[in-house]
């Protein structure tokens, strides 16, 4: 499956139209440069000799240098991706939670009015592009209101915090700094409701169908029947067996949202892994655009993995 | 006249989703369609003594930081974003249908090349695919309906399979097999016909999510030219405003847009409540 996904990027990545030398050398450069170059980086070489070079390297855990930096591109990654993950790790925890509660009461109160909201909210959020919902969000929290920092950044100018994990908020727990605590939360803080606004839908969606079914069920009108009422019920009956569908669903949007933070990120100018997959895009710069791939299918198949495992624990009869 | 009227009100009663999904969706077409009557202004005109204006009486919702109206290129963008999702969608679903028969018909080492193929664009997620492939193919209309067909298709090609192969073991294949009809009229007159049934219910949210794709491409500068009208692009030209407290450029637009896909939206979801129903 790797192996495909990375041969595809490959070979993707030398169709591209337009190359990394002349978006390196701009366009008033001599044809006698742009063949010393092209050289240099290996790239009039057979593009079999350049895929097996490239397998070679891969093996020696050794991913390239950036085209247009000169760094290896896993640093770069490293300096980065953190940032992201931790974007939408926060924001996948908060839309869970939120859309577990929305979602049971959604099915508890079916057909009343709270219901019926909640529906409509999930079908308007279901339509919402996430880079529209975070510009009204900047609007009313920073152009009218003003009670957020400007979208430009994770961090006030000015403020530093120790890095360990590369994930501002969480470093900024870790070593108890609170003013990089409280600037990294308030940057934080447009970004992940966008996400979570978008992202709760399919959840609160899914968790109804479920509870729904649970409801109809056997057990659970006999449990019903039997006077258990109240929050044993809910508990042990509604939860437990409402939440068999969550871990899949979470590693869907996980990988979808890792697919298209690009657009929240250049809304918010977050720098992070979106928008640096999208500048390797535009230059042509093929390790960067390889890694990009590769991250991404990687982090996809652990999704699925840790889903997969949660799922076992919460439905017994499951085994992986 | 009048049985449209029975229809309509019938639907009304028994299927709000799908009414309101419809009544949405014909407004959307006729005002695109009429969209010279309903407008004073190009969508590309520029008024030299009006730049990012608020809204007033000559502009009704504003002009943005080229002079153009807001409200002409909201409405002739319509006609660019169904046009963009309603074909890419059909392409999509035409390419899937092709390939889902193929698969799910012949089975054995088609059906594996086929499928394995399929795993690999499936492996990206769908915004990094159409990303990369409209950086492949450059900006452009004609583009980005390819762009957004080739990512939709492989959905369609599973969904079709699937259908296929639960059809092709039925007797009356069987038989129509043994009487010597050929593979391509089996499939078009006996297969096809019954397995476009979750197709018809994916199809109007699929219209939704292209449009979402198109207007989040066109945002980043990779769809829609500049200054073609299209909402996602005007939210992207609009979206630098909103700092400074400038809403109609990038607000109206996105209004637009979101009650747009909104309409294909509770359509799908309407189609697929009817089919729960049965």
């Amino acid at each position: 499956m790797l192996v495909g996904v990375v041969t595809f990027t490959f070979l993707l990545v030398r169709i591209l139209p337009g190359d990394p030398v002349g978006t390196l050398l701009g366009p008033n450069s001599s044809a006698q440069d742009r063949i010393d170059l092209t050289a240099r980086l290996g790239l009039d070489r057979p593009i079999y000799v350049q895929f097996l070079n490239f397998v070679v390297d891969l093996f020696h855990g050794d991913f390239g240098k950036s085209i247009q930096t000169g760094r290896p591109v896993v640093e770069e990654l490293g300096a980065i991706f953190p940032a992201t993950l931790e974007l939408i790790i926060i924001s996948l925890f908060l839309a869970l939670i939120v859309g577990v509660m929305l979602g049971l009461t959604s099915a508890l109160r079916e057909k009343k009015l709270s219901d019926r909201l909640i529906r409509l909210t999930t079908l308007v959020g279901n339509s919402m592009p996430e880079f529209w919902m975070g510009l009204i969000l900047i609007l009313i929290f920073y152009g009218w209101l003003g009670i957020v920092p400007a979208p430009s950044g994770r961090l006030d100018t000015g403020i530093t915090v120790t890095n360990i994990t590369g994930m501002e908020f969480v470093d900024s727990i870790l070593t108890f700094n609170k003013t990089a605590f409280i600037s990294s939360g308030r940057h934080l803080f447009l970004p992940a409701l966008t996400i979570v606004f978008v992202i709760s839908a399919p959840i609160i969606r899914s968790i109804r169908a479920s509870a729904l079914e649970v409801i109809a069920s056997d057990s659970y009108i006999a449990a019903k029947a039997h006077g258990l009422g109240g929050l044993a019920l809910i508990r042990k009956y509604l939860i437990r067996n409402s939440l068999i569908s969550l871990p899949t669903l979470s590693a869907i949007i996980f990988g979808f949202m890792l697919g298209s933070i690009v657009l929240v990120e250049t809304v918010f100018a977050w720098q992070g892994f979106g928008q640096w997959a999208l500048k390797g895009l535009s230059l042509r710069d093929y390790p960067v655009i390889q890694l990009t791939v590769m991250t991404v299918a990687f982090f996809y198949i652990i999704a699925f993995f840790i889903a997969d495992v949660v799922h076992s624990i919460l439905d017994p009869r499951i085994n992986i | 006249m009048h049985k449209l009227y029975q229809v309509a009100k019938r639907t009304f009663h028994e299927e709000k989703l799908v009414f309101f999904g419809v009544s949405i969706l014909t407004f959307y077409f006729l005002v695109g369609l009429l969209a010279p009557l309903l407008t004073h202004f190009g969508p590309t005109e520029i008024d030299f003594e009006h730049f990012l204006s608020a809204p007033d009486s000559s502009h009704l919702l504003g002009t943005d930081g080229n002079g153009m109206d807001i409200l002409s290129r909201t409405i002739y963008a319509i006609r660019v974003d169904l046009l963009v999702s309603v074909v890419s969608v059909s392409i999509a679903v035409a390419i899937g249908i092709i390939i889902g028969c193929i698969s799910g018909y012949f089975g054995g080492t088609i059906d594996t090349a086929l499928m394995r193929l399929l795993d690999i664009f499936q492996s990206f997620p769908t915004f990094i695919l159409a990303l990369s492939i409209a950086a492949i193919l450059g900006p452009g209309i004609l583009n980005l309906i390819i762009v957004i067909a080739i990512v939709n298709a492989p959905a369609y090609a599973r969904l079709v399979r699937s259908e296929v192969k639960s059809i092709v073991i039925q007797g009356y294949v069987d038989s129509a097999r043994l009487s010597g009809i050929k593979h391509v009229k089996i499939l078009i007159a006996h297969i096809l016909p019954n397995s476009l049934l979750p197709v018809r219910i994916i199809a109007p949210l699929n219209c939704g999510w292209a449009i979402l794709t198109l207007a989040g491409l066109s945002f980043l500068g990779l769809g829609v030219p500049i200054p073609e009208a299209e909402w996602g692009s005007m939210i992207g030209a609009g979206s630098n405003d909103v700092v400074s407290g400038v809403w109609w450029t990038s607000v109206v637009p996105g209004v637009a847009l979101v009650a747009c896909i909104f309409g294909f939206t509770i359509l799908g979801e309407g189609f697929q409540e009817r089919q729960r129903k049965k």
